[in-house]
């Protein structure tokens, strides 16, 4: 009412009360809450529900399985790109290339379904064997280097330089089944023979089966082949004359690998693995299939997510179409998009960048 | 090691462990998937176990052991299990089927319990069309003459007899149910959609009520003697259900608490056989009778068991479709990007983009599909060529056709970027041969460039299929269904049905795996059917490996 008396009133027309910036990302006080929360619950069954529709626990689930997946991925196919790039015999390049564009090619579904319902239960089995297996790695491959320096010359130069990976694979076999028989072992010694009721009783955290690192593995697995190739690409096209002078100088050829082509295919590897990163965030089935789906904000190994992705595929085919979720969840998906296709642009002009500097060189 | 470290061969040898890692795991999970998708046929020797239950009595159980895992130490603890002969006791997984009397489909036997455990000559397994399977031994044999064969081995021989006749009435049935029926339903259903489009004019004003009075009696006719027909088909489905009537089995089914009978009517019975006696040719012809099931049935209870035949033929046409719609486009594009634009900032920009598109997550392919095609366009068209059945949609709800051009959006960049890697390692010589001849640009497009690429665009067009065979995201929610009762293609005209929903082998193995009731008796489904999806992707890739080595090299010569 104004002082003249006059009332104004004003229609408010808004069609989709609940959302707003501070509600997808700020914390929320929500009715029946004791204090403000990120929360991401978009339906129940009862109509007097209070939707909450905060993107923050998607966001932290998106990042956290990218992480884990990383974390996994990114040594192996870097490592495993230096070696096939620049150490091993161009017949092994021969095979393994097409290997690994194999590998690419499996449908993100059947890693799923392998991480979530033979991983998942193995994991929780033996977690703490494979753990073990891991850490032994490093000693295994250096007791196999030295067994071959041990061999007399004329055996070992039978086979040609860059063969390592032949010794190496039935090494890993073995050491796979030491660390799979002396694991039980581990686990009684430091665990008292239960890893998930010590991690609960003394560190008051549970394990779910389907966690994490199942995650981290099935993802690793689907973005190893893309940062294998990527880097892999940036590693053997480095100009053969960097190379041929290093070693003419009497470097041997880890000095050379590390020295010279390492530095000059950073870029190339730092490109390898944003497109990785960006494989990783938009990946769908597999965290549907290995994880719980449960919204959470926290970034325990042994617990599980939901991702954007996975978010989209559970709630649109419930959503009406134009309603307050719909919208919502097309935020996320135009999230999405323009994450990776940032990630993927800055990607392409660094290797495009590259390629120029290599011309030049 | 001191010579390790210096030379740094060491960190060779590391890195060559991560390349090791690699190849394990591809190679190991291609074998963990390949032994377990082969397994599923194998027939399996029944067992038969007499244990201790847990509430300390004697208790009987026959099946087929699915697994086997040494007992966890909670359980030896609980239970107060010792070792056996030095090493840690197992538990086994039996398949003790017969869910409609005992409820349960599995049961865990800890090795200490065991009494007794045998293999019976004469124990039988019966894959059944609905509660799984059935495990015991024949007492009895009824067939529809009332003639009853009371001895084991004469009523397994009779049932050996007439189990072809039963099945084969079962056949019949079924086809008459599905392919008759079917079509009379379609028939009416036409009409009354018509009916409805003409009552809808009508309601509408468009129509002169005299004309829609004409045309309803006409149809209301029709209708009406297409039904007719539809009664002479259920009297013919009767009289053979009545054939099938006196054929029942009897059999001694072993539970926890003791020996109980169980009789299956013959026509509920898909095939029996007896692992325990069967000679190795047995077994091989039984193991083609199962992947034939395999690759050309029906699903069974939901999904779990018989063939994977309608998400096998919709993923191909589906793969199809998409092809259809992506190569063209990719085509074009990649000859305008090559042949006719001007290389410059744009070009570049776009096919930066087009490798981005590529980068793109699926589910966000499939959610503009959604909103886009399902929701836009097939809500569109719905409005106005449909109108009539709103709101049931028709084309505004998800269906092969809008999941096909969805994942044709997603492929289209691989086709892009195959045909332009063709079209540039087209040697300069070649090129300028046919311009030198007086061709003109299109001449030499259409007469040599497009010939001499062909390879490398197929390889392009083979790598999209095969990625697009094992998408699933997007599909999830543009179309695919875990049941799709009627086929997108079918003998009633027009054929085709392209608002029709499909299934998906992909999908097929998401829905068994993890949204069916009993995952770990349908772990096998699951494997085979990874298994055979993983088959025809390696296949395709396979393909277009060998097609793009091949042209390399034909290349390589043409240069000089």
């Amino acid at each position: 009412m104004l002082s003249d008396g006059r009332i104004l009133s004003y229609a408010i027309d808004n069609p989709h009360p609940e959302v707003s910036w501070g509600v997808l990302l700020g914390k929320v006080q929500y009715e029946g809450y004791a204090e403000p929360t990120y929360t991401w619950q978009s339906s129940s069954g009862t109509d007097d529900f209070e939707p909450k529709l905060s993107l923050v626990p998607l966001l932290v689930g998106t990042l956290k399985g990218a992480f884990y997946a990383l974390i996994f991925a990114l040594p192996i196919a870097l490592f495993a790109a230096i070696y096939t790039a620049l150490f091993a015999h161009p017949k092994i390049k021969n095979i393994v290339k097409p290997t690994v564009e194999i590998m690419a090619a499996l449908p993100s579904v059947v890693i799923g379904f392998i991480a979530a319902l033979w991983l998942a239960p193995m994991l929780e089995k033996s977690i703490v064997d494979v753990a073990f297996m891991v850490l032994t790695i490093p000693i295994f491959v250096v007791l196999a280097a030295l067994v071959w320096q041990a061999i007399p010359r004329r055996f070992t130069n039978r086979l040609p330089q860059g063969s390592e990976v032949f010794l190496i694979i039935p090494a890993l076999l073995v050491m796979a089944y030491v660390g799979f028989k002396t694991g039980p072992l581990v686990e009684q010694g430091l665990f008292a023979g239960n890893f998930k009721q010590w991690l609960y009783e003394t560190l008051q955290v549970t394990y779910d089966q389907r966690n994490s690192i199942v995650v981290g593995f099935a993802m690793g697995f689907a973005v190893i082949p893309i940062i294998f190739t990527i880097s892999e690409d940036a590693l053997s096209s480095v100009p053969e004359h960097l190379t041929a002078g290093s070693l003419a100088l009497g470097a041997t050829r880890w000095q050379t690998a590390i020295k010279v082509v390492l530095p000059t295919a950073s870029p190339g590897i730092f490109s390898a693995a944003m497109v990785g990163f960006g494989r990783a965030v938009g990946e769908t089935m597999i965290v549907l299939m290995a994880t719980g789906n449960t919204p959470l904000m926290n970034f325990s190994p042994f617990l599980g997510m939901r991702t954007l992705s996975a978010n989209i595929a559970v709630e649109i085919p419930e959503a009406p179409y134009l309603g307050t979720l719909y919208r919502v969840l097309f935020v996320s998906g135009i999230l999405l998009f323009c994450f990776t296709f940032v990630v993927n642009t800055v990607a392409e002009i660094i290797r495009q960048r590259l390629r120029k500097s290599y011309s030049t060189i | 090691m001191k010579e390790l470290l210096r030379t740094g061969d060491i960190f060779v040898w590391m890195t060559g462990a991560f390349l090791g890692i690699s190849i394990i795991m591809i190679s190991g999970m291609v074998l963990l998937i390949g032994v377990n998708g082969v397994d599923y046929f194998h027939p399996s020797s029944i067992r038969y176990f007499e244990y201790t239950g847990e509430d300390g009595d004697r208790a009987m159980a026959l099946g087929q052991v699915y697994a086997r895992e040494v007992i966890p130490q909670e359980i030896m603890a609980l239970r107060g299990y010792s070792d056996i002969n030095g090493r840690k006791p197992y538990r086994f997984m039996v398949r003790i089927g017969n869910r409609d009397l005992f409820g349960e489909d599995f049961r865990w036997i800890a090795e200490p319990d065991i009494i007794k455990d045998t293999l019976l000559a004469n124990a039988v397994c019966f894959e059944r069309t609905e509660y799984g399977a059935a495990y015991g031994i024949i007492s009895s044999l009824q067939t529809n003459d009332s003639q009853v064969y009371d001895n084991e081995i004469d009523a397994w021989d009779a049932f050996r007899r007439s189990h072809p006749i039963v099945r084969s009435l079962v056949r019949q049935i079924h086809t008459i149910e599905k392919d008759e029926i079917g079509e009379v339903n379609y028939a009416i259903e036409q009409l009354r959609r018509e009916l409805r489009k003409y009552e809808y004019e009508a309601g509408r004003g468009e129509m002169d009520p005299a004309v829609y009075g004409g045309h309803e009696a006409r149809l209301l006719g029709e209708i009406n003697r297409v039904e007719r027909r539809f009664g002479e088909k259920q009297h013919r489905i009767d009289s053979l259900k009545s054939l099938l009537q006196g054929y029942t089995l009897t059999l001694r089914a072993f539970g926890a608490s003791g020996e109980e009978t169980m009789e299956l009517p013959l026509a509920s019975i898909v095939r029996g056989y007896k692992p325990n006696i069967m000679s190795v040719t047995e077994k091989v012809s039984f193991y083609g009778d199962k992947i034939w099931e395999f690759i050309s049935d029906d699903p069974r209870e939901a999904n779990a068991e018989g063939g994977v035949f309608p998400a096998i033929f919709g993923t191909v046409l589906m793969v199809i479709l998409m092809s259809l719609a992506a190569v063209p486009f990719g085509v074009l594009a990649a000859l305008y990007l090559r042949e006719y634009a001007k290389q410059g900032f744009f070009v570049r920009t776009v096919r930066i983009a087009v490798n981005n598109l590529a980068g793109v997550p699926s589910i966000v392919f499939g959610m503009f599909g959604l909103g886009f095609f399902v929701y836009f366009v097939g809500g569109g068209i719905d409005q106005i060529f449909y109108p009539e059945r709103l709101p049931n949609p028709t084309y505004g709800t998800g269906g092969i056709l809008w999941a096909s051009l969805t994942l044709a959006l997603l492929t289209v960049p691989v086709v892009i970027v195959a045909t332009e890697e063709a079209l540039a390692s087209i040697p300069r010589g070649i090129r300028e041969g046919s311009f030198a001849l007086g061709a003109t640009r299109w001449d030499t497009i259409r007469r040599v460039i497009i010939p001499t690429a062909t390879p490398g665009i197929m390889t392009g067009a083979i790598l999209a299929m095969a990625r697009g065979a094992g998408e699933v995201a997007p599909l999830m929610i543009t179309g695919v269904v875990k049941l799709a009762t009627e086929m997108p293609f079918d003998a009633n005209a027009p054929f085709f049905h392209l608002d029709r929903k499909f299934m998906h082998l992909g999908f097929h193995i998401y829905d068994v795996g993890f949204q069916t009731s009993n995952v770990e008796a349908n772990i096998g489904m699951v494997y085979t059917t990874t298994l055979l999806l993983l088959l025809i992707i390696l296949l395709l890739n396979m393909t277009a490996i060998v097609i793009r080595a091949r042209l390399r090299r034909k290349y390589r010569l043409a240069g000089f």
